[in-house]
């Protein structure tokens, strides 16, 4: 009985070295698919799924496939850091899409530096993530960016006195910080600042001491927290408008939050249903044919942005990290699905930004914004 | 005065939430000397049947509560019985490590059956939020309803656990669990019926708090079960009237904190109460001091 045992388990292992194909392309993809950001990291694999399909439905590059390796972030930056070390240690590949949170990214720099890696994120937004010298790039715009169009949108709308609630994390604070510095430029007061900790639910404390300044407008960064955030502010009467960041601008948070999300801003890369732009167009027929009953969210674009850039990056330069950081720059005007991708030398993307009001329970394109 | 009014009602609110929670690890804890760190995972199972029933299969509410309660009640006692009486006799270790095992399980098998996404959970009409303005406070009508509810259950408990026979079973099994048996009292039944209690009541807790953030999510139990078991500490941990004043004191305490500190610090402000308290008053407001008599 043990001899059998050990034959199928020799059998089982022998399997397993059969599995991939050895004319592959491994990419090692560090996403949250479980935790609180699942709902990023999931909608994120839809998109990559339909670059994919495009990618090697097309033969691949020069007829090897990409192939994916998944490793769970669980929404946690030293979880995420340990995927990355894993994936550029253990399993040895040195393509690395993702993490998610630009807290995770900001702590594997150094990792893939070390290891001459090349890093990609697409959804991961704070103003210190891309080092093209440490081999980490991205394919949406920074908060540098997005913080700007914020307070410029605020000055627009006529607000004078606000505040801002943001997660504690990188992303929040950085955004915030941009945000905050330049409302004050433009002459905007901001009187309070409050942050909340991810995946919080109760955020009526922050909002009784915003009320208490009696504020016009209140800058929002957050994620799955946005529905509870804006109905307690209706709840406790706040009477400010709204404006939130990328992360509040998703179909399944508007479900959650109903009418309490209606006539509130957000800023976003450009993507929405009626977007005239061709890469956006695109991304769509692919997605709802391959996901007819699920509608298209801006991170499942993002994520299949991030896959087409690396994907495109190999086809112009070669499949090996260092190669692929300069297939990377050359990148001009590369039509995507959240728009044309023009890689700066840092690593960097700059987009302009969409303005989004809910309006009947959609969201609906404003304007652009820079 | 109104802004410090109103994050006393917004601590009351989440306090009587706590205090719903405490009063089941208290129990557990009075009789077993066991902390069961799966509660958190009982309420959180409270909220998703509740949802499931209301949502999926349209009950309504005053059928699928009762329901939920006696589902999530069960489901307390099969926990035990699986889980942690064949330990009943092992260090105090064991049945520690198998309620940590247990809580996974039943936030991964969640995440399994109904996604990681948290889901809506919508009103039933008769409990639409009216919201009431007093002197600058609002105040809403789900959270006098929350209110309300939970000082009726801690009422309705500790009548139970003081006034009925079952309730002095629990009582005399408190005090010596090796003695009660000899007065004719089935420590099996007793046990079960501890579980079953503190897991209905949790229940009625994860679906009110459903209802009230409107939102279900298979993690939503952590951090709301550690704070409630430092909730039930801070009372005296055994001591059920103990739980419900250590809930309402930190649901308050994390809103003044917050409100008066720092925000940052909410998720602190309980943990750093558990700390004082370990260090300064383990038996906590209501506990008494054990001495071990030779």
């Amino acid at each position: 009985m043990k001899k059998v045992l050990t034959l199928l388990l020799a059998g089982a292992l022998v399997m397993g070295f059969a599995a991939a194909a050895s004319a592959d392309i491994k990419v090692g993809c560090a996403l949250p698919m479980t935790g609180g950001i699942a709902f990023i990291g999931e909608a994120m694999m839809q998109g990559i799924e339909v670059a994919l399909d495009e990618v090697n439905g097309a033969g691949g590059i020069n007829g090897e496939k990409i192939v994916l390796q998944v490793e769970d972030t669980k929404s946690d930056p030293k979880e995420a850091n340990n995927a990355v070390a894993k994936l550029l240690e253990v399993d040895k590949i040195k393509i690395i899409y993702g993490p998610a949170r630009s807290g995770s990214v900001l702590a594997s720099k150094p990792l893939v530096a070390k290891a001459g890696a090349v890093l990609l994120t697409s959804v991961s937004t704070h103003p210190d993530v891309p080092g093209a010298d440490k081999g980490v790039f991205r394919t949406c715009p920074s908060d540098a960016a997005q913080g700007v169009v914020g307070a410029k949108l605020a000055k627009d709308l006529g607000l004078k006195k606000m505040g801002s609630l943001f997660e504690n994390s990188d992303y929040g604070k950085g955004l915030s910080d941009v945000f905050v510095a330049e409302a004050k430029k433009l002459g905007i007061e901001v009187v309070i600042e409050e942050r909340f900790a991810s995946q919080d639910q109760d955020f009526r404390t922050q909002l009784t001491k915003i009320k208490g300044k009696k504020v016009d407008g209140l800058y929002v960064v957050a994620t799955s927290e946005t529905p509870n955030i804006y109905k307690q502010a209706g709840l406790l009467k706040l009477g400010a408008t709204i404006i939130g960041a990328e992360g509040t601008k998703d179909p399944k948070l508007l479900e959650r939050g109903g009418e309490f999300m209606e006539g509130t801003y957000s800023t976003s890369p450009p993507f929405w249903d009626e977007s005239p732009d061709p890469g956006t167009q695109k991304f769509l027929k692919a997605f709802k044919a391959k996901y007819p009953n699920e509608a298209p969210r801006m991170f499942a674009a993002q994520g299949y942005d991030g896959m087409i850039a690396l994907a495109e990056a190999m086809k112009r330069k070669g499949t090996d990290p260092l190669q692929i950081r300069e297939g990377l720059l050359t990148l001009k005007e590369f039509p995507a699905a959240t728009g044309s991708i023009t890689m700066l030398p840092n690593g960097d993307v700059v987009k302009p930004f969409a303005v989004f009001q809910v309006e009947g329970g959609k969201y609906v394109f404003k304007k652009f914004m820079k | 005065m109104s802004e410090f009014l109103q994050q006393l009602v917004n601590g009351i609110t989440v306090g009587s939430i706590y205090a719903l929670i405490a009063l089941g690890y208290t129990m557990v804890y009075g009789i077993l000397m066991f902390i069961n760190f799966a509660h958190g995972e009982i309420y959180m199972a409270g909220a998703f049947i509740g949802w499931y029933l209301m949502t999926q299969l349209g009950l309504p509410f005053l059928i699928a509560t009762p329901l939920t309660v006696i589902a999530v009640a069960l489901l307390g006692v099969v926990i035990e019985k699986i889980a942690y009486r064949p330990l009943r006799h092992a260090s105090r270790l064991g049945p520690l490590i198998t309620a940590i095992g247990v809580s996974i399980f039943l936030q991964n098998l969640a995440a399994a059956i109904f996604g990681t996404d948290p889901r809506p959970f919508p009103l039933p009409s008769f409990l639409e939020r009216n919201i009431y303005e007093v002197g600058g406070v609002i105040l809403d009508s789900l959270q006098i309803w929350i209110f309300f509810l939970s000082i009726l259950i801690m009422i309705g408990l500790d009548l139970y656990v003081n006034h009925t026979r079952m309730g002095k079973a629990m009582r005399a099994t408190k005090i010596n669990k090796q003695v009660a048996p000899l007065m004719g009292i089935n420590l099996d039944t007793v046990i079960s019926l501890v579980f079953a209690i503190g897991s209905g009541i949790a229940a009625l807790g994860g679906i009110m708090v459903g209802l009230y953030y409107n939102s279900v999510s298979p993690t939503m139990g952590f951090m709301p079960g550690l704070v409630a078991f430092t909730a039930a500490v801070l009372g005296g941990i055994g001591n059920i009237r103990g739980a419900m004043i250590g809930g309402m004191l930190i649901g308050i305490l994390e809103n003044l904190g917050a409100g008066y500190i720092s925000s940052g610090f909410k998720q602190g402000i309980a943990f750093f109460v558990l700390i004082a308290l370990l260090l300064f008053r383990q038996e906590g407001i209501m506990g008494k001091v054990e001495r071990e008599k030779v």
